[in-house]
């Protein structure tokens, strides 16, 4: 397969991290109960994955001396060599006297391990070779003798088909493996873009954060000296006047108007990058009570207008209080201004409580508005409406916009020109 | 001018607005016994009667200090610790006068036990009425205990 050539195994992966070795060790157990064969998994460190019924001849003996495990090694070396070349698997004489066989686990092009079999005889044992064998090394002989008789006789006939078994499932293992693979490198691969990702939002949040303070304090510091601008030209208006003639009199009027203007943009950011540095403070509001402490402050600055305000249930809500009477306050301000002043104002609130989030609505009855431009509504200093038609700030959706946002809620909007205009938000509800 | 009659002490480091001010101030008569410090340090030592005004009487207490917060050397913040920690100057009435809309100062100035606490509007209009009122009730309506 074109794929599993291309795909490598990247370091630090193991042979273990690839499969399931509790279902291993189980299926070792069954096949040496099957067969009274010993078998086992081993990766190319020399990690045991998983073994059953191995020969006492072997672990007692044969690995307990010195000179009979180099022998091991060397034989398992030898055996190991032989895989590399390619074979499905390797029927060996081990330099102690007894049998096995190998098959190799290749993953990804890469040989990581060895389903191992063996530990058994192809006929009888020749005894004298292994009384020899006792002697030459001091092992007790009858012991010794005595594991030998353990060791099973295995056919010829039987051992092609039994290799055949566990060459399948070297097979069987590599073609998991690789699966395994892939889904270990497609995690490593995600786990690594998710922390290039955390680490830009991060960067993002602080060059956002210290943009916000530039403009705060710029903002800030700018109304110094438009203090003097208004200040002084305001002096020379009214004490050098009579140096002046009349263009000279209105030009320092634009002057002044123009510093006013300046000062309510500048005002205008504060008050919107404000609602950035507040802290948040969260509890249960009772929002038809701020709608009505809003509104009444909102008509206290505007006796002459006739204004109706009905105010549906509303579901309290999950939020700051000061923010949220912030941003109802804006709505309802905004929904007065574009409401004809020459008849009485309708406006209408209302909202509800809905599995996720409590929605709510501000709709007036005035100019309302095109619904091609009703992405601009939010936007600081964006006016759907030229200046001058309408006095005061072009940010008071933009602020309701941004504590909606700090809510982890959601402001949009419905108009239609002449016929009125509903600005609806969803705040999360509590624990969500 | 005397430095032992003060009325008002005005510690202000941009020189516009202390020109606006003492315009203000002096429209409504408010203006004569007016000492203007540039920075904290200064204000400091004409209060404590240090450094350059080591030979003024400190005794002679001003009838308002109108401070501003962002000074150079001393803080405003610092001059009003100083001020209301200590038992000689601390019935000194102060005003905070101060460009800054921030709660973190504000709070800090009536923790330190500002007397009032005052945004400078940038319209002149509004803040030369300001600075007007407070000069009148300052030096005419507030009573101070007698030195």
């Amino acid at each position: 397969m074109r794929d599993e050539e291309k795909l490598q195994v990247p370091d630090g992966v193991r042979f273990v991290d690839l499969v399931d070795v509790a279902g291993l060790q189980a299926l070792m157990e069954s096949f040496n109960k099957l067969t009274g064969i010993a078998n086992g998994i081993i990766d190319l460190d020399g990690v045991v994955i998983a073994h059953a019924g191995w020969q006492t001849l072997c672990t007692r003996f044969h690995r307990c001396n010195q000179a009979t495990l180099r022998r091991c090694i060397e034989s398992d070396t030898s055996l190991a060599g032989s895989m590399t070349r390619g074979e499905h698997f390797a029927l060996y004489r081990c330099l102690n006297g007894l049998v096995d066989t190998a098959s190799p686990v290749i993953v990804g092009g890469r040989h990581m391990a060895n389903v191992l079999t063996g530990q058994f005889f192809v006929e009888p044992p020749d005894l004298e070779f292994f009384r020899r064998q006792a002697a030459e090394f001091g092992f007790d002989e009858q012991a010794y003798l005595a594991a030998v008789a353990e060791v099973p006789i295995v056919s010829r006939e039987r051992v092609e088909p039994i290799t055949g078994i566990y060459a399948q499932l070297a097979q069987v293992l590599a073609s998991n493996g690789m699966d395994r693979l892939r889904q270990l490198v497609a995690e490593r691969e995600l786990a690594a873009a998710n922390r290039g990702l955390e680490s830009r939002t991060r960067e993002l949040e602080a060059a956002n954060k210290e943009l916000e303070e530039f403009s705060y304090s710029m903002s800030h510091d700018m109304r110094t000296p438009l203090r003097a601008i208004d200040g002084f030209a305001k002096i020379l208006a009214e004490e050098h006047a009579a140096q002046l003639d009349e263009e000279g009199r209105r030009l320092l009027g634009v002057v002044r108007s123009n510093a006013l203007r300046m000062g309510c943009l500048i005002d205008d950011i504060l008050r919107f990058l404000r609602v950035g540095r507040h802290h948040l403070v969260c509890g249960e509001v009772d929002m038809e009570r701020l709608v009505y402490e809003a509104f009444e402050d909102l008509r206290a600055g505007l006796p002459y207008r006739r204004i109706r305000l009905e105010v549906g249930p509303l579901p309290p809500a999950w939020g700051d209080h000061t923010l949220l009477r912030r941003a109802l306050q804006n709505l309802l301000a905004n929904a007065i201004k574009f409401s004809s002043a020459a008849t009485e104002a309708l406006i209408e609130v209302g909202g509800a409580a809905q599995a996720e989030e409590n929605a709510y609505y501000v709709r007036d009855h005035g100019i309302g508005f095109d619904m091609r431009y009703v992405d601009k509504l939010f936007r600081v200093f964006e006016r759907v409406h030229p200046t001058g038609q309408f006095e005061g700030s072009a940010v008071g959706l933009a602020v309701v916009k941004r504590i909606i946002g700090r809510h982890g809620g959601r402001v949009w909007a419905e108009g239609e020109v002449d016929a009125g205009a509903t600005f609806h938000f969803a705040l999360p509800r509590k624990g969500d | 001018m005397d430095d032992n009659i003060v009325e008002i002490l005005m510690v202000e480091d941009t020189e516009a607005d202390a020109e606006l001010a003492m315009r203000a101030l002096r429209k409504r008569g408010f203006a004569n016994h007016l000492v203007w410090v540039k920075d904290g340090a200064e204000a400091l030592d004409f209060i404590f009667a240090g450094g350059a005004y080591a030979r003024r009487n400190m005794e002679n207490r001003p009838k308002v200090v109108l401070l501003d917060l962002r000074l150079p050397k001393v803080s405003g913040i610092e001059v009003l610790r100083r001020l209301k920690e200590d038992a000689r100057t601390k019935s000194i009435p102060v005003v905070v006068l101060t460009s800054s809309k921030e709660e973190v100062d504000l709070e800090e100035c009536y923790k330190l036990g500002v007397n009032s606490y005052i945004s400078k509007p940038v319209e002149f209009d509004e803040f030369a009425k300001v600075v007007g009122e407070l000069g009148l009730y300052w030096l005419l309506v507030n009573k101070l205990p007698n030195s």
